[in-house]
């Protein structure tokens, strides 16, 4: 086992990586005086990892969409219990999400936290698949999908990632299709649990006044070492140009509603903390409430408060978005494609992008200020398996207003975006 | 941490309530306007949470606004506008980050409250009422957003089925009055509306963070300069219950059903009771609800509960398939049958218990949890803790849960039915 004290001199703050002889990397942050305990045990498996091998096995496979999010289901429930009951018995609040690339099982507690994590440690390594518990999450699951098919957010947002890739899982629902999702089988779960969940591939993350010790001791005794397998996952080569330049659907709105990507190469985990603040702090300075782009807009009524950007970023695909509420969604985007060509030649104000950059290290204190929000970034951290927790905060510190420009020129390719337009049903 | 709560005024219409704790990462306030809710004046006390919240005379626009509030660590301004039974209050909170982490060393509490002071006694005129060009962007602002109520279908659902619930109530009102009512607007018109916030509300003030200066609260008092109005109280009103369950239903473009379920309350129940036997029967996961209703059965997608308590109302509303719909409602007045009977376990009971000290203990790591804690307490009219309200939910027993299931009577119902 080893143990690192990572700690950040700017801010005066620190936390604890262990790398467990089990193979799982451990990040503890010591919140004293606080009462919310809150620990999250990820994997790096989401959504988009649909075609794998590891070093065991000869050739890639191609499971079917959704299935991470299924095995999340899946796994809360034991052989002989479901996980909700005996977290009920600690206090403890129980829950689970997968994205894109990632799949995460946590909780938060106040008291019992060791009894709690025990809970966690436990059935995570516990899977227990049946034909008939399989078949009967196919229902639940089908109606989750549903409820968000009624969602016009949800359907900008996947609308325009169908027209930025062409092949890239991440144009597909997190949750599958209702067809993907009857292909599953208990055998395909296992397989994928056995591929994803090896301790090498994941982190444990905790935040809250905990005691070090007693977390170590349980991990001793709870976590099963794993060898580790190379684990090899890939997405299809994606084409450099976007796949429709434009897409519409109507619904059920008031007003139009839109979203404007980019569609730009995908980033490393190296890369992923100084690109995510370069994307997130280009898009405030061309956009925020404090831009001309943004009064213009407002002023000729083309757009509300709930325009607002978005770095749509993880492993294997970035995409810088623009969004809203428009009544004419075609002209707002050109408006900001003329603004985009003005700043690439121009560039930006250094007295805003100064406060950008307060802003932006704001933010990031804000996540520090809660055990949830702070085991969040841990987990995060750990799992892109590059950089630290504070990763974010030195990569603000060092820039500066050219780099902004740069980065714009570079990733924000007005020849090679796409638009998305939900439709109110009676225009 | 500590918390403490005086008046401003002889006549106790503007109370502070400074919530402070060394721990905290945040600081911030929030001003909250209680005033009744009024059909004629909805719309114009609606828009006053669109004109106030991001100009103040110093910044007399969005750009220099929102600039501050840049410069400011990315402080967070907000003015909510919500509803308190049959009250609506107005809210203005903004937030930054803890003095601790200042880069450049600046008074981040006091310049906060400039800047929230401002946005709320100093706004920006033009000729002595809200500018037009302004007004009437945020004007079509607020109608675009009471047309885009039909987006959120959950939120749509409990809109369509308020009138019903709360018939010739004010809580029946629309907040934010209707599109119609508010293309009729004037800039005169808002700002008379404006003038009687500040002249008539009852004022809650809350600040948390490491406490309050002595600059702080001098700047507060010079803000509040104003003849104490009739002091205003919530006072629970219950909504009465309906000799008749009322049944209605709309149809939309969805794909998935939404129920909403209200129940009224007969007679007085104890908010600690009600908060054990809502977890009991339908916020947990191990909940009568979402274990029968939505694991065992499959009837529903998601089925959740909220209360109303100056209301005296509980509704419980769910996403569900078609076909399922009047399984699920048989389904859910057979789980409220046990509760009434008194067929749930003790197991049940411990860890409804169990969960909700663990939600109470943990309102005290976050200062704006303390704060919406606090907020509830003053409408109330109760100043109490969250570990006095443990000590309660600790006393609640078996036959208060049973009473409190007993006293639910069945009031509404609304469906929203996909077209298809």
């Amino acid at each position: 086992m080893t143990r690192e004290v990572i700690t950040n001199e700017r801010i005066s703050e620190s936390y604890v990586r262990i790398k467990h002889d089990s193979g799982l990397e451990i990040l503890i942050w010591k919140m004293k005086d606080f009462s919310l305990k809150h620990a999250i045990f990820g994997t790096r498996y989401g959504s988009v990892n649909t075609t794998f091998k590891t070093a065991d096995e000869p050739d890639f496979v191609t499971v079917p969409n959704g299935i991470a999010h299924y095995l999340e289901h899946k796994l809360f429930e034991n052989e002989d219990t479901d996980v909700f009951d005996l977290y009920a018995k600690t206090g403890a609040f129980g829950n689970a999400y997968t994205s894109f690339d990632k799949t995460c099982y946590l909780f938060s507690c106040t008291d019992n936290f060791i009894d709690s994590l025990r809970i966690l440690l436990d059935f995570v390594q516990k899977p227990y698949f049946t034909e008939e518990t399989v078949a009967k999450e196919q229902g639940i699951i089908g109606q989750e999908i549903k409820m968000y098919d009624d969602n016009p957010e949800w359907r900008v947002f996947f609308g325009l990632l169908e027209g930025i890739y062409h092949k890239n899982p991440v144009r597909i629902d997190i949750a599958g299709t209702v067809e993907s999702i009857a292909q599953i089988t208990p055998e395909l779960l296992y397989r994928c649990y056995y591929t994803f969940y090896n301790l090498n591939n994941m982190t444990l993350a905790i935040a809250g006044d905990v005691d070090e010790d007693e977390i170590l001791a349980l991990c001793d005794e709870m976590l099963k070492p794993c060898e580790d397998k190379q684990l090899l996952s890939v997405v299809p080569e994606e084409p450099a140009e976007v796949c429709k330049a434009y897409g519409e659907q109507s619904f059920e709105v008031g007003i139009p509603m839109f979203n404007l990507g980019f569609k730009s190469k995908p980033v490393s985990d190296e890369e992923s903390p100084l690109v995510g603040a370069l994307s997130d702090m280009t898009l405030s300075l061309l956009a925020d409430e404090t831009s001309p782009l943004y009064k213009k807009l407002y002023d000729e009524g083309l757009i509300n408060s709930e325009f607002g950007t978005e770095t749509f970023i993880g492993n294997g695909f970035f995409v810088p978005i623009i969004g809203g509420e428009s009544k004419d969604p075609v002209r707002t985007c050109e408006i900001i494609k003329e603004e985009i060509h003005r700043r690439k030649k121009d560039g930006f104000e250094e007295q805003r992008f100064e406060n950008i950059k307060k802003a932006y290290y704001g933010s990031l204190i804000r996540a520090l200020g809660n055990a949830d929000s702070l085991a969040t970034v841990l987990v995060n951290t750990g799992l892109r398996r590059a950089g630290n927790a504070f990763s974010s905060i030195d990569a603000v510190a060092g820039l500066t207003c050219e780099d902004i420009r740069k980065f714009l020129c570079e990733r924000f390719d007005t020849d090679n975006c796409s638009l998305f337009v939900i439709k109110p049903k009676s225009v | 941490m500590v918390k403490e709560r005086y008046y401003l005024d002889d006549g106790e219409t503007i109370a502070l309530n400074v919530i402070s704790d060394d721990k905290f990462k945040l600081c911030g306030f929030r001003f909250v306007f209680l005033q009744e809710m009024d059909g004629q004046t909805a719309a114009a006390d609606s828009l006053l949470a669109y004109l106030l919240e991001d100009t103040n005379e110093d910044y007399p626009d969005l750009t220099s606004f929102n600039s501050r509030l840049a410069e400011l660590y990315g402080a967070e301004m907000n003015c909510s506008n919500l509803r308190a039974g049959d009250h609506r209050a107005l809210t203005f909170s903004i937030w930054s980050i803890a003095q601790k982490y200042a880069l450049d060393g600046e008074d981040i509490p006091m310049e906060l409250l400039k800047l929230v002071c401002g946005c709320i006694f100093r706004p920006a005129l033009e000729d002595g009422v809200f500018p037009k060009k302004r007004f009437d962007l945020k004007k079509n602002e607020m109608i675009d957003d009471i047309n885009a109520e039909i987006n959120d279908k959950r939120g749509y659902l409990i809109s369509l089925a308020r009138p019903h619930i709360y018939e010739g109530e004010l809580s029946a009102l629309p907040l934010k009055g209707t599109a119609e009512d508010a293309a009729k607007l004037t800039p005169e018109t808002v700002y008379a509306a404006y003038r009687k916030m500040l002249t008539s509300a009852r004022i809650e003030i809350f600040c948390a963070g490491k406490g309050l200066s002595d600059e702080c609260l001098a700047y507060l008092r010079r803000c509040f300069d104003r003849t104490s109005p009739e002091k205003i109280s919530v006072l629970p009103s219950p909504s009465p219950i309906k000799d008749k369950v009322y049944e209605g239903s709309a149809e939309l473009d969805i794909t998935q059903c939404k129920m909403a379920m209200a129940f009224k309350y007969e007679g007085e129940t104890d908010n600690a009771v009600k908060r054990v036997f809502n977890t009991m029967f339908c916020t947990a996961p191990f909940s009568l609800l979402f274990k029968n209703v939505r694991e065992k059965l499959s009837l529903c997608y998601y089925c959740s509960a909220s209360s109303d308590p100056s209301k005296n109302t509980y509704l419980i509303d769910s996403g569900l398939e078609a076909e399922n719909i009047d399984a699920a409602r048989e389904e859910i007045m057979k789980q409220l049958d046990v509760m009434k009977s008194g067929a749930f376990s003790d197991e049940l009971m411990e860890q409804a218990k169990l969960m909700i000290d663990t939600a109470l203990k943990s309102t005290s790591d976050f200062p704006t949890s303390l704060v919406y804690w606090y907020t509830d307490r003053a409408l109330e009219g109760k100043d109490y803790s969250p570990a006095d309200m443990m000590a309660r939910v600790k006393d609640v027993t078996r036959e208060d849960i049973i009473a409190c299931a007993n006293s639910l009577r069945l009031d509404t119902v609304f469906i929203l039915r996909g077209r298809h």
